[in-house]
């Protein structure tokens, strides 16, 4: 072999193992350093101390970040996904598909605090939501929309043209194509897209920060309320110095779990979907 | 003619391009009409152009007027036109259901309900296509088991069930092997008893064996169109002879 082929894949072997290197040792280091704190009362009770969150647990917390990521990714995914199809299914303008295409790589190059100040202004101040589960959902949805958008089009993309087009042949309705075909087909892809960009809501803090997520609040019972959330929690502790480090860690330890665990279901199922619609 | 599909001065373009430059064409009712010419010539854009799908597709432009059956095909609802002509890819491309539920798809579509009428439709389509017999006893086999020839024989069939007037194919057996294209011959045959065939093909012999009428292009335009028998024996045209005696394809 050529000297700078054996240089390149070196390169890329070397780049690999340092990567996977450093994120196992990320992953390790925080679930080292939470694993102690982490207990059933940990799970299941709410933060207390004379500095919050010092005793006590993040219950409420995880709840509030469940809510918080099922409100943006119900806000997010159905814009998201009807995008998607009608860039792949209904546009028939070159023109307007790069426009459209623009937008939606305007919207994620959006800084996500600028995200959380237009959900304060508009719909807290402006729209009188105040601060609530709402308020962040809609802002996070925005932050999500062009992640979940971009995966629907690629799976759309990848199904076998004439497949589609053998629907179209028959005589059958875009919609009907869409609901019978096109949708069954990506439904792997699409859900595995929706979840992790679920995750990434979830670890989201800036877009929270002054629209629904707070120091401190009972679990959540409605969408108008405001809520804890594990980021904004994790964002407190370590703010509040080294009193809380071992919570703040435990905080981590518990969200990565869940993104991770969100994860890792998002592969299964898409893999399992794929094998049950195997297309060739 | 009734069932006929004509077209005057149609022009078609991708993206400015010139693809098609104004053929009129008439193809007669209830025979099989094969479509010939070298690769890249418009063939399938043609094919296309009859059923409506080229409007579809993102930077075409169409001009001219397409008839079926003396209506302007323009002026028709696209799933109401594509119900009347059919049309059938190069390559086979099931659905990735059950043979039965390909065969079903459609008419579930058009409202077809009742579970003896479905399957009434299913024997009769899949007996045309002469694919009953190998199939009857695992019509709820993945249709993507079958063998290429079968899964083409399976497309064919799923486009008849819509009871087009034309039927439209675009190179059907250029994926297959030489038994499976003589069993899609012969079956495409018998069909023109009851439909009217527009088929492209790559493959000469072909057009000459199941062909009542051949229509060749050359460079987005027709330069020839008549019986078989003529095209075959004393074509007019000089681009035509030259085709067919292979000096260029």
């Amino acid at each position: 072999m050529h000297w700078k082929a054996r240089l390149v894949k070196y390169w890329a072997y070397l780049s690999m193992g340092l990567v996977t290197a450093i994120i196992l040792f990320l992953f390790g280091y925080v679930f080292y350093q939470g694993a102690d704190t982490i207990s059933w009362e940990f799970l299941t009770q709410a933060p207390s101390g004379a500095v919050l969150g010092e005793e006590g647990g993040i219950w409420p917390a995880i709840v509030g970040s469940l809510f918080f990521t099922a409100t943006a990714v119900v806000l997010g995914s159905i814009p998201a996904v009807a995008t998607a199809l009608y860039m792949v299914f209904y546009c028939k303008s070159r023109r307007l598909e790069l426009l459209v295409r623009m937008v939606v790589q305007c919207i994620s190059g959006i800084p996500s605090i600028v995200l959380g100040l237009f959900a304060y202004s508009f719909l807290v101040r402006d729209l009188g939501w105040g601060r609530c589960i709402l308020s962040s959902g809609v802002a996070l949805a925005i932050m999500i929309l062009p992640f979940i958008e971009v995966r629907a089009e690629k799976a759309f993309h990848e199904l076998p043209a004439q497949m589609v087009q053998s629907s179209y042949a028959l005589g059958c309705s875009r919609w009907y194509t869409i609901r019978k075909i096109v949708l069954p087909a990506c439904k792997g892809e699409l859900v595995s897209g929706i979840i992790l960009g679920g995750c990434y809501a979830m670890g989201a803090t800036a877009p929270m920060i002054f629209t629904g997520a707070v120091a401190y609040a009972k679990v959540p019972t409605s969408l108008m309320q405001p809520a804890m959330a594990l980021p904004m929690h994790l964002y407190l502790l370590l703010a509040q110095g080294v009193t809380s480090m071992d919570t703040a860690y435990a905080t981590a330890f518990v969200m990565m779990g869940l993104i991770l665990l969100s994860n890792l279901l998002a592969t299964i199922y898409a893999r399992r979907s794929q094998k049950k619609w195997r297309i060739h | 003619m009734e069932n006929t599909l004509t077209l005057h001065h149609v022009s078609a373009s991708y993206d400015g391009k010139a693809v098609l430059e104004d053929i009129s064409l008439e193809i007669p009712a209830h025979g099989i009409t094969a479509i010939i010419g070298p690769s890249g010539c418009g063939k399938s854009t043609l094919l296309r152009c009859m059923n409506g799908m080229l409007r579809e597709e993102k930077g075409t432009g169409i001009s001219g007027e397409i008839l079926l059956g003396g209506q302007d095909i323009q002026k028709m609802e696209p799933e109401q036109l594509r119900r009347r002509v059919g049309l059938v890819f190069q390559t086979p491309a099931p659905f990735p259901f059950s043979i039965y539920r390909n065969m079903t798809y459609a008419l579930r579509y058009y409202g077809v309900r009742d579970k003896k009428e479905l399957d009434r439709q299913v024997r009769e389509k899949l007996e045309m296509a002469g694919l009953y017999e190998e199939v009857s006893q695992e019509l709820d086999k993945s249709a993507h088991k079958l063998s290429g020839g079968q899964q083409q024989r399976l497309c064919i069939a799923r486009a008849l069930t819509v009871e087009p007037e034309v039927l439209l194919l675009d190179e059907p057996c250029s994926a297959l092997d030489v038994k499976s294209s003589s069993v899609i011959e012969r079956m495409l045959v018998q069909l023109k008893e009851r439909y009217t065939i527009v088929i492209v093909t790559h493959n000469i012999a072909q057009a000459r064996r199941i062909s009542d009428h051949v229509a060749f292009l050359f460079g987005g335009r027709l330069v020839e169109f008549g019986t078989t028998a003529q095209i075959f024996s004393e074509p007019r045209e000089e681009q035509t002879r030259d085709f067919l005696e292979g000096i260029y394809g």
